[in-house]
């Protein structure tokens, strides 16, 4: 089939194109119109709405984020609605991915905390306490999104382990970041919904689900403090799970 | 784990490569499998295949990115999965349409030039996208070679559906002409 050998050639495209185009960073940007030519009237109301759209958002990107989570059944839920940003320290240093580095400093909790200025949930009983630090940066230079990655958060057995992603935004963070953060920090399909429980400890509401690629993965996701963190637990029950979660300040 | 040790990890031959693969870019795969195959089953039959073949072609190679080796393995496992099926199988997954979308390329009085290599075209193909915008060169890539669906790729850029299909259309209206030009493609 003529189609077959075109298909094939595809797949033999240079390995940077097809690493750009699915850039595990989220720098999901909306497009931009380049230029309008239209007649003075429509041009004018045309204006006044983007004003009044520029002043909305505005108001939205000082103030608050969402995050929700899409279910294969086409069902979505709301981890939450208006969480703020977090005011990270200029000082904060900043990582960036190249061929040869992944771009994640590895710090303590106490070290990363200390960088950001403020509080991040511990877990007393954690396995390890070194934690993957990454940024990525606005368009200008500043930072707009941190990412930890606990890996070794728990490790029960080579089987029975827990992992934990942390993700946050900065105020100011441009448009992409704040949009790649609705679809919470997992946007791979395939999902389904197990739970929702609400745990009094945190206040939080924390949505449980399995995805088709784990069987014996449950993923337990929530925003606390402005904070979206993601708990992977491969082998692990729900009630065990959340009783971990539960035990972290 | 750092890709470099889990490569590492294929030349001493140590099983815990694949676990570490699986671990990392399972997910990546099967995302590329189920697009192609559309079965749960299926999709997770291919991605142990595509690590049984990295596992059997690691050594010799070294991959220089494993996430894009350990794709494109899965994508060429599961492709070959899906047309061993297609006679029995055609629905509106989204590789049929992506098949229906590049036939656009090939005019029916037109043909693939045979004697070309598959690395040949793939030469023409990257020129053709490195002279696209980005945002064109990225959807293309997206849909024609991790075949996501248009869904997807509006959700994923932040277009519109509608915009990504004229995208689409435009770009493969251009890749035609070049395909012709290059000789890719050659009237019957």
């Amino acid at each position: 089939m003529k189609i077959d050998k075109l298909v094939d050639a595809i797949g033999e495209i240079d390995e940077s194109k097809i690493k750009e185009s699915k850039n595990y960073s989220p720098t999901v940007k909306r497009n931009r119109v380049k230029s309008l030519f239209i007649k003075a009237p429509v041009a004018a109301c045309l204006i006044l709405c983007l004003l009044v759209g520029m002043v909305a958002y505005a108001a939205y990107e000082a103030y608050e984020w969402s995050t929700s989570i899409l279910f294969e059944d086409g069902s979505k839920i709301q981890l939450v609605e208006n969480a703020t940003f977090k005011k990270i320290p200029d000082s904060a240093p900043k990582t960036e991915r190249t061929e040869d580095n992944i771009g994640t400093i590895s710090m303590t909790h106490s070290e990363i905390e200390k960088v950001l200025g403020f509080d991040i949930l511990n877990y007393e009983g954690a396995t390890s306490d070194v934690i993957g630090y990454k940024t990525m940066q606005n368009d200008d230079g500043t930072i707009g999104r941190i990412d930890l990655w606990w890996a070794d958060f728990l490790e029960i057995s080579e089987e029975k382990q827990m992992t934990l992603h942390i993700s946050m935004l900065n105020e100011g963070a441009d448009e992409g970041f704040v949009l790649a953060c609705e679809e919470g920090q997992d946007a791979a399909g395939g999902k389904k919904l197990e739970n929702v429980v609400t745990l009094d400890s945190l206040d939080a509401k924390i949505v449980i689900y399995k995805s088709n690629s784990h069987d014996n993965k449950i993923t337990m996701t929530f925003v606390y403090d402005n904070v979206l963190y993601q708990f992977g637990g491969f082998d692990f029950t729900e009630s065990e799970m959340l009783s971990v979660i539960e035990q972290m300040k | 784990m750092e890709d470099k040790y889990i490569v590492d990890l294929y030349w001493e031959r140590d099983e815990k490569a694949i676990t570490e693969t699986a671990a990392k870019y399972g997910r990546y795969c099967y995302s590329i499998a189920f697009n192609i195959l559309s079965n749960t089953e299926d999709a997770e039959e291919s991605v142990n295949d595509a690590y049984l073949n990295a596992w059997n072609s690691i050594p010799p190679h070294r991959p220089a990115i494993l996430s894009t080796f350990i794709g494109k393995v899965t994508r060429f496992v599961s492709l070959k999965k899906w047309r061993e099926k297609r006679t029995q199988k055609r629905g509106g997954g989204n590789i049929d349409l992506a098949y229906e979308e590049l036939s656009d390329c090939i005019p029916a009085n037109t043909s693939v030039d045979e004697e070309l290599e598959n690395q040949e075209i793939a030469k023409v193909l990257n020129d053709f996208l490195d002279e696209l915008p980005e945002y064109e060169q990225k959807i293309f890539v997206c849909r024609y070679w991790y075949f996501d669906s248009i869904s997807t790729i509006s959700v994923h850029f932040g277009f519109s559906e509608s915009k990504v299909k004229s995208m689409l259309h435009r770009t493969r209206k251009k890749l035609r002409s070049r395909l012709l030009e290059e000789g890719v493609i050659i009237e019957n």
